[in-house]
């Protein structure tokens, strides 16, 4: 079958092709840490520098078959913008030195940035347009913002957003919250589009931790407002959410994005079909520690071939989550061969 | 009379403002502290534990129930200590291990604790080995909490277990072990006492670790 490129394939996908009429299924592995450690850049430049992001994606891709140029890096990059200040460890993963948002009333002096006046959204900014200049026609490049959920909690601090997202006492406020989140979200991922990122990925792992009436009453409408922004703008939306998400799978179906990530504790089969003509796709969803990172050549290809038979060619293939730091080339070389194989 | 069984009530759907209420309605009607705790209050965080434990709530009602718990022990506490009662059955130190951010799992286990009637000394996140030991010391704790939720965390579990033996204090305390990728088997490797699958088997086995088991 025609080689086609990592662009071609994963448009193709999304426009309804089933992947056993293409030469493979589309690969989405998301590296973070991982393609850092590959280019011997500690991960703190990574986060800040978008220059060692650019070429530490480049050289990946190439070598282990990816089909995306990605931006992603850490959570908190509109946290920053936002105000908070954060520790950035030479090479560990940036985090608040303090929450910005102690009380919840701090919401209320809670102001937006403009992403290409700010820093961290700006420097994802440039990542993209240096993708673009590089491989750009060829390869399709993810943007990504923070999902509402995830966002209010980096700048509440987790632990006080979970109780906000389901207290009754201070709803105002937390809706307060969301909305700037949500308003941020649609600035930044426009911004990213016009920079030329063709998917915007939208984060939102708290909400694995939720109740689905939770989930669908409080969040649902933000994050659909998101989809549409990024859609208005003319970009694909992706959502990732870390976790156990079998519970808010049916509500998801309902937001409107284009292609959907799935954890490794979330049932492949099922999940295709809830999404079966909601015209998102699902991207998943093999065990990253257990299999990837801890498995053998053959324990990532067996992975491989029933995650493939699980989506019947109705899902991208890639792990559940991040592809850590200390993966074995072999294993990720492996992941993309067993796309290639005949099963 | 106040109905108690408001109190496990509010407790369990985690509503603060009316568990202070009926606590406080409780200690006005003369019911002994110790039986609205043991009774009421514990009965009430172990069936949230259990319907956490089986996904029928999620974090924010744990967190909740949590609370409110809190708010009532609040209450209760200081009128055990004046009338010279225990209000700790142990104490306990925990904290998550160098490197590691997580923080929700280890926060929940130390509710459930809380809840169950042990002191908590909740030290933090990404904590080193040096910080472990100085709690331990310093608060005399009787079981020590370790959480890692990385696979690249969770051998620094080690590197505090041997602090600890370095710092004579190996004997003196109880450690029990957990955090998603955690299994009873790595407990045991590393020379834990004690492992915990989810919030309430933590507090059986820091129960079991202290002869209180059931
Ligand atoms: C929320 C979350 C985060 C948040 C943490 C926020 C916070 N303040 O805690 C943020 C965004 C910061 C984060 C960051 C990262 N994360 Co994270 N994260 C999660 C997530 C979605 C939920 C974890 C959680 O809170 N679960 C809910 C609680 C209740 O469960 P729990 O922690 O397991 O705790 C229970 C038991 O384990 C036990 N327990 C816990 N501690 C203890 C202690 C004792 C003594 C006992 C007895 C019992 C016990 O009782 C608890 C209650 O039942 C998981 C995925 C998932 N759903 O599991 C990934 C996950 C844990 N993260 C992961 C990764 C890789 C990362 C990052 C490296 C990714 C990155 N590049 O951003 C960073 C690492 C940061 C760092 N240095 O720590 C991986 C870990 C893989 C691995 N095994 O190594 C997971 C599994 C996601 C995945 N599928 O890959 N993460």
């Amino acid at each position: 079958m025609t080689k086609l490129t990592p662009y071609d394939r994963l448009k193709a996908v999304l426009d309804g092709e089933n992947t056993k009429n293409l030469d493979r299924a589309p690969n989405l592995n998301i590296l973070m840490f991982f393609a850092a450690y590959y280019i011997n850049a500690p991960f703190g430049k990574f986060c800040t520098d978008y220059k060692t992001l650019v070429e530490g994606n480049l050289r990946c891709v190439e070598k282990f078959d990816i089909d995306v140029l990605s931006t992603m890096s850490d959570p908190v990059r509109e946290t920053a913008d936002f105000g908070t200040e954060l520790d950035i460890p030479e090479d560990e993963l940036p985090h608040p030195k303090r929450v910005l948002l102690p009380n919840i009333e701090d919401v209320q002096n809670l102001q937006l940035f403009d992403p290409l006046k700010s820093v961290r959204i700006l420097d994802r900014i440039k990542a993209i347009e240096l993708f673009k200049k590089e491989r750009g026609d060829e390869y399709p490049i993810l943007g990504w913002v923070e999902g509402p959920l995830a966002e209010a909690s980096d700048l509440r601090g987790i632990n006080d957003a979970l109780i906000d997202v389901i207290d009754e006492d201070n709803e105002e406020l937390f809706y307060e919250l969301l909305e700037k989140c949500t308003q941020e979200a649609i600035w930044c991922a426009k911004a990213q589009v016009e920079a030329g990122a063709h998917i915007i990925g939208v984060g939102d792992a708290a909400c694995s931790l939720i109740n689905r009436d939770l989930y669908r009453e409080k969040i649902v409408p933000y994050e659909k407002r998101i989809v549409e922004g990024i859609k208005q703008a003319g970009g694909i939306a992706r959502l990732h959410i870390c976790g156990n998400i079998n519970h808010i799978l049916e509500d998801i179906a309902t937001v409107g994005f284009d292609i959907v990530d799935i954890d490794w504790m979330v049932d492949m089969k099922h999940a295709v079909e809830v999404m079966q003509g909601t015209g998102a796709v699902i991207n998943g969803n093999i065990d990253p520690v257990a299999v990837v990172l801890n498995g053998s050549v053959s324990d990532v290809k067996n992975a491989v071939y029933k995650c493939r038979k699980e989506a019947n060619g109705r899902a991208i293939i890639s792990a559940g989550c991040e592809i850590p730091k200390f993966t074995k080339h072999e294993n990720l070389l492996a992941f993309a061969e067993a796309l290639y194989e005949q099963i | 009379m106040t109905d108690l069984n408001l109190l496990y009530e509010a407790i369990l759907k985690g509503k603060q403002k009316s568990a202070v209420e009926l606590t406080n309605a409780a200690l006005a009607d003369n019911v002994e502290p110790k039986l609205l705790i043991d009774e009421y209050m514990i009965k009430a965080m172990g069936e949230v534990g259990l319907r956490f434990e089986n996904q029928e709530i999620f974090v924010p009602e744990l967190l909740m129930a949590g609370r409110a718990m809190k708010a009532s022990l609040n209450i209760l506490q200081p009128i055990m200590k004046n009338s010279g009662q225990k209000t700790s059955i142990g104490k306990v130190v925990i904290g998550t291990v160098k490197g590691d951010l997580h923080d929700i799992g280890k926060n929940l286990v130390a509710s459930m604790l809380e809840g169950c009637g042990f002191e908590v000394i909740d030290i933090g996140i990404d904590m080193d080995s040096e910080k472990f030991v100085e709690a331990v010391r310093e608060h005399n704790a009787d079981v020590l909490g370790l959480s890692a939720l990385l696979t690249t965390t969770m051998p620094y579990m080690k590197t505090v277990i041997d602090a600890l033996r370095d710092a004579g204090l190996r004997d003196k305390v109880k450690i029990v072990v957990g955090g998603a990728p955690i299994s009873a088997g790595f407990a045991s490797e590393i020379g834990a006492d004690g492992y915990g699958e989810t919030a309430n088997s933590a507090v059986t086995a820091v129960k079991n670790l202290l002869g209180l088991g059931k």
